[in-house]
């Protein structure tokens, strides 16, 4: 088995077409899932720019603490459960995977020193960092590793599934799924337990662990992104034990959580003594709380420094990592005809909605895939539906639907979605169609519209869970369970369906290219935008870093004299 | 005494009653609390193991009677969101919430009854006129405007507290009263001016009665009337009142822990609803009516005790 | 309301009047105490002036929200990214929101709609807390009990679930806000008026009016109601203000008027998140409250001093 270095795939990330993304919700932005990382370049979603009064210019101290105010706390800091994005920002700094994020969205080995992979990009080859120990004091050993490959079998994350059996100290560990019946009474695979049996192709030390995948991947780092836990740990919703830069020290519910810095951490430690993350159920006193001085840094709407002028601030931006859509229920009967959607997508302008609710801060889409995937992104899509009343105003005449009229029921805590939806409203009208706004909870959105997909058009950012084109495409695929926009397409279907098995790089990526155009043909809804996190800190601190995924990375921040 | 048993009886079975009540409220609001955890990524197979692990996939019924069982022996369940016993959450918010209630509840009564009287002293004064304006602007002025207002003033103009910095009682006492003193304030203004102007009324409608006459014509002072004897009676009408007060006060620092930020019962709630959180909720719920069911109990028996005209009828 | 009030008038036919002095001694002030105020202080003493400003700012909000049916500055949903945030100005009286819309011109339509849910609901809230205070007061007993704890119960249940029970049995609609809010306002309106209830079914007025055979329903509408009047008259007009600001936390749920229409909760709620950059957007819908209720506030008082005391 001819095998090479995977750090230099990983390099080349763009290209070997690995990847993640996966983005989350800033501000406004309602992504919630995801646990991977993602693929803009650094040059579009790293850039700080430095404005407000004074860009950090100090000399660099160690220790100090930093607030950050928040919007929404983590719901449990179970790793294995929790999946929302403001949860894994936080796990980011705590929790730690045999594969870790970089900058740039390539992968570089954490808690493993390093990774081959074989040529058929079907066996993953894994050795242990020695001497890295957990939060509670005990060294990580492949026992542990083991444990927490198990629990991530067990817990359904996303990739795990693609594992066939893995190997570690003279035995084979097989995944046993057993058949159930779900609701409807179609047959389903549920994780049973795992076999273990002594093998002769394991490896006999306790350092090497060998992962065999049942399809080629070669977007498995990114799986493996997932967080290392000790095999004693209980209950690590309420107290989490990894291995990162920060321990999560204290967590009082709806006041903070305490960060401090990993003493024994076994890279470069932080610079920050601790970091503390306030919660304010009221995001409109973020501002006045930051001029106060009572937090040194927030995630803002688009308004970004706008609130605080008057004070030193440091504005960055980054990318969402999501796509907000105007997602059209194609089962709702208007919907069902082709023509209906096209002439909303018509009508619909992304680049006033950028320029009046983002303030110009977003990214034109047009497609479910985020730009940042450079690689696999259609960009010739993003101006499919360019602007075009008459066009809009034709397609509803042929379609009998001149007097359309549609509700859109829309999650009302994201004032961004809440937004774009009066924007929308307007664009609507001109080519004489109706659409009337309908707040909702996020809770009941996400029981009404999309587990029970009640509703006629709604408003969200959707990222993947990871930055693979399939975690963003494969919703739409007729059967899916994540379908929420009933789309129906036995072309695309067809078409997806090849791009997954395909083996060849090039053809793969032409296939998901193709696979895309078909969905922004069929208009299976209106793709309107990636949105801009725009995050403000307090000049007193250095060291910001931006990943192409939607996380804090605290252990960079400094403290500036 | 059996008056007294009778009450409160009543009241354990009203507590009862709304505990159903709750449950089915829940049972028909929409929402799913695996979801709120998952978020919009999920896969079927997540939520369905996740409502196993929480087991909110057991019938509600079911859920409700593990509830009232544990409840009677004194264990409220685990909160879902939190992953953590109901009480030991209640532990932790229940004292922010009842100071900063307590401390309104004296700024109310400290403040207001003295106002009304002084105001109800100078009938028609130009002191009068500008005080009843001020209490008119004071009733009308939203909750969470005069919030905005005195952290603007006190706190960015003036540095008398640091807004949104909020500090634990154990950890820095001064430092918590300094900051709930402006909350406190938020809640207190539109009940000080409702109670004295009660008290006003009441005061000016009991100076009109007979045995004022009698006690001028005797040669009383005026203060020592108004004081003595007007106080006394117009405190009685006033009585039914503090139940009210205090369950506005209640609602209105729901707003106001969100706007200053304050850990309380208000934001637990808040949240515990949004989260489908079914014991907590259940818990709070009963909470506030005990509260309410108390407080009420309690002005019930005084109005029996202090108001003659009252009393004739049991 | 203001018709039960001549019951306590001066010269009211009914016997027995002077007794209620006697009894406890609330309103009836009598002619010649009035005629004396009003030489103190002109208008003051007899509600006149009291009644004239609140009419003319109740008035004036009201011709807005009239007038915007036909006409408004600018039009209230246009967006105009050229003139966002702009501080009032001749030309944008109130200023403009983050979208460019006139502030002014949706502070006229979010009147009506902010008027119509406001006033239904202490209306309704007020004609049902009558009914059942008088009879729980009045009556006692079993009835008395079962209705008050109906109305702890209420009142134990936070406001956001009620909501979203009130959404997921009536539906979304621009009115369903109506009933929900009714329901939350009923508990209080009731207790002060079963309380006032209480204090009065003994007193002489009443009993010397049983006696020459009025009937109940007559002594509690006659003779009960206009002596609770001014207890309940300050909860109406807070009460009146807790609507408008409730209207604005339920649109969040999909009950009551939804956005772009404005109402004045909502604007005030959503210029909290650019309160420093834009300050104005939520001074314009605050002080319109403030004004609205202010107005109410002093017709209510005028209406207390001039035909009750």
């Amino acid at each position: 088995m001819k095998k090479r270095l995977l750090a230099l795939i990983l390099g080349a990330v763009m290209t070997a077409g690995v990847l993640a993304g996966c983005g989350g919700s800033t501000g406004g932005s309602s992504s919630v899932g995801g646990n991977a990382a993602a693929g803009s370049t650094a040059a579009e979603t790293g850039a700080a720019a430095a404005t407000g009064a004074a860009a950090a210019a100090g000399e660099m101290v160690e220790g100090g603490d930093f607030v950050k105010g928040v919007s929404t706390e983590a719901p449990g800091f179970d790793p294995f459960t929790t999946q929302t994005a403001d949860a894994r920002s936080i796990f980011f700094n705590i929790y730690e995977g045999l594969m870790g994020t970089e900058t740039d969205g390539s992968f570089k080995p954490m808690l493993a020193e390093n990774c081959e992979v074989s040529d058929d990009l079907q066996t993953y080859t894994f050795t242990l960092r020695q001497g890295v120990k957990f939060h509670n004091g005990n060294e990580m050993t492949m026992d542990d590793v083991l444990y927490s490959v198990e629990k991530a079998i067990a817990s359904s994350i996303t990739g795990y599934n693609e594992i066939d059996a893995y190997y570690a100290g003279g035995k084979a560990y097989t995944p046993v799924y057993k058949t159930e019946k779900d609701e409807e009474g179609n047959d389903k695979q549920v994780f049973d337990k795992v076999d273990v049996a002594d093998s002769e192709d394991a490896p006999a030390d306790d350092v090497t662990l060998v992962i065999h995948l049942n399809t080629p991947d070669s977007g498995f780092p990114a799986v493996v992104t997932n967080p290392i836990v000790p095999k004693d740990a209980e209950d690590l919703a309420t107290n989490p034990i990894g291995t990162g830069p920060f321990v999560m020290s204290e967590f009082v519910e709806q006041d903070y959580t305490l960060l401090t810095k990993n003493e024994d951490y076994w890279g470069e430690p932080a610079h920050l003594d601790s970091v503390t993350l306030k919660y304010y159920e009221n995001t409109a006193e973020l501002a006045t709380n930051y001029i106060a001085g009572a937090i040194d840094g927030f995630n803002s709407n688009s308004n970004g420094g706008k609130e605080i002028e008057g004070t030193e601030y440091v504005e960055n931006t980054r990318h969402s990592n999501s796509v907000q859509l105007l997602a059209l229920n194609n089962d709702f009967e208007p919907f069902k005809d082709v023509r209906v959607r096209q002439a909303v997508a018509y009508a619909v302008d992304a680049d006033d909605i950028i320029d009046k609710v983002g303030y110009g801060h977003g990214t034109k889409s047009g497609t479910p895939v985020i730009p940042g995937l450079e690689k696999y992104w259609n960009a010739e899509l993003a101006d499919a539906y360019n602007v075009n009343v008459d066009k809009a105003k034709e397609l509803l005449k042929e379609a009998g639907q001149e007097n359309l009229t549609f509700t859109v029921r829309v999650p009302s805590n994201y004032q961004v979605h809440m937004d774009t939806a009066q924007v929308i409203v307007n664009q609507l009208k001109k080519a004489g169609i109706t659409m009337e706004i309908e707040a909702v909870d996020w809770n009941t959105w996400l029981k009404e519209v999309y587990t029970e997909r009640k509703y006629e058009a709604t408003i969200v950012s959707v990222d993947g869970n990871t930055a693979f084109p399939t975690s963003f495409l494969s919703r739409y695929v007729s059967d899916a369970g994540n379908n929420f926009v009933n789309f129906n397409s036995e072309e695309f279907d067809k078409v997806y369906g090849e791009a997954i098995l395909c083996a060849d790089d090039a053809e793969q990526v032409q296939l998901f290219m193709d696979a895309q155009k078909i969905l922004s043909d069929e208009c299976a809804s209106v793709f309107i935008q990636d949105i801009d996190s725009i995050i403000i800190n307090s000049p007193a601190f250095g060291g910001f870093k931006s990943y192409p995924l939607y996380v804090d990375d605290y252990s960079a921040l400094y403290s500036v004299q | 005494m059996r008056y007294l048993m009778k009450k409160v009886c009543i009241m354990l079975a009203t507590l009862f009653v709304i505990s159903i009540v709750t449950f089915w409220l829940f049972h028909i609001v929409p929402g799913d609390p695996a979801a709120m955890i998952l978020g919009t990524s999920a896969s079927q197979e997540q939520l369905e193991s996740l409502r196993r692990e929480l087991g909110t996939d057991r019938p509600l019924t079911e859920q409700y009677i593990n509830w009232i069982s544990g409840a009677v022996r004194g264990d409220l369940g685990n909160s879902i969101k939190y992953k953590k016993p109901v009480t030991t959450l209640l532990k932790g918010k229940l004292p922010v919430t009842l100071i900063l209630g307590g401390m309104s509840l004296a700024l109310v009564i400290l403040i207001g009854i003295p106002l009304g009287v002084f105001t109800a002293g100078r009938k028609h004064a130009l002191s009068e006129q500008i005080l009843n304006l001020a209490n008119i602007i004071g009733i009308s002025i939203p909750n969470f405007f005069l919030s905005i207002l005195l952290i603007w003033v006190f706190g960015l103009i003036l540095h008398w507290f640091t807004p949104g910095r909020f500090v634990s009682l154990s950890k820095n006492t001064a430092g918590f009263f300094r900051f709930m003193i402006f909350p406190a304030i938020a809640i207190a203004i539109p009940q000080i001016c409702v109670l004295s102007k009660y008290i006003r009324t009441a005061v000016i409608q009991e100076v009109r009665a007979d045995y004022v006459r009698t006690a001028r014509s005797k040669g009383s002072t005026k203060n020592r009337i108004l004081y003595v004897h007007v106080l006394k009676n117009a405190i009685v009408s006033v009585v039914p009142l503090i139940g009210m007060i205090v369950s506005s006060i209640f609602s209105g620092s729901i707003v106001i822990e969100q706007v200053f930020g304050i850990p309380g019962i208000g934001r637990l709630l808040i949240a515990s609803v949004t989260s489908r959180d079914f014991p907590m909720v259940q818990t709070l719920v009963m909470y506030i009516a005990i509260l309410i069911l108390v407080v009420n109990f309690i002005v019930d028996i005084l109005i029996q005790i202090m108001d003659p005209r009252i009393r004739i009828a049991n | 309301m203001v018709k039960t009030a001549d019951a306590n008038a001066p010269g009211s036919a009914v016997p027995g009047k002077s007794s209620a002095q006697k009894g406890g001694g609330l309103s009836d002030a009598g002619a010649a105490v009035k005629k004396q105020m009003s030489k103190v202080s002109g208008g003051w003493a007899t509600g006149d002036n009291e009644l004239r400003i609140g009419l003319i700012l109740v008035g004036i909000i009201v011709l807005l929200g009239i007038i915007s049916i036909f006409y408004t500055p600018f039009d209230t949903l246009e967006m105009d990214t050229a003139v966002r945030s702009q501080a009032p100005s001749a030309v944008h009286l109130f200023g403009t929101d983050n979208f460019g819309r006139d502030i002014f011109s949706r502070t006229m339509v979010g009147a009506r709609f902010t008027l119509l849910v406001s006033a239904s609901t202490v209306l309704f809230a007020t004609a049902i807390s009558i009914v059942l205070g008088l009879v729980c007061g009045y009556v006692g007993g079993i009835v008395d009990e079962v209705v008050m704890r109906v109305m702890d119960a209420i009142n134990s249940f936070p406001s956001i679930l009620i909501a979203l029970v009130m959404v997921s049995v009536l539906d979304y609609g621009k009115l369903t806000i109506i009933p929900a809010l009714v329901i939350m306002f009923v508990p209080s309106f009731t207790r002060i008026v079963r309380t006032g209830t209480l204090q009065y079914r003994h007193a002489d007025f009443v009993l010397s009016n049983k006696v020459y055979g009025d009937s109940d329903l007559r002594i509690l509408f006659v003779h009960i109601l206009p002596n609770i009047y001014p207890l309940l008259l300050s909860s109406v007009v807070i009460g009146l203000s807790n609507a408008i600001l409730a209207e604005s936390s339920m649109s969040y749920l999909g009950l009551g008027i939804q956005p772009p229409i404005p109402s004045w909760g909502r604007m005030l709620k959503e210029a909290q998140d650019i309160i420093f950059s834009t300050p104005w957007a939520a001074l314009a819908p605050g002080l319109m409250i403030v004004v609205t209720i202010v107005g109410l506030n002093c017709i209510g008082e005028g209406i207390r001093k001039k035909y009750l005391n």
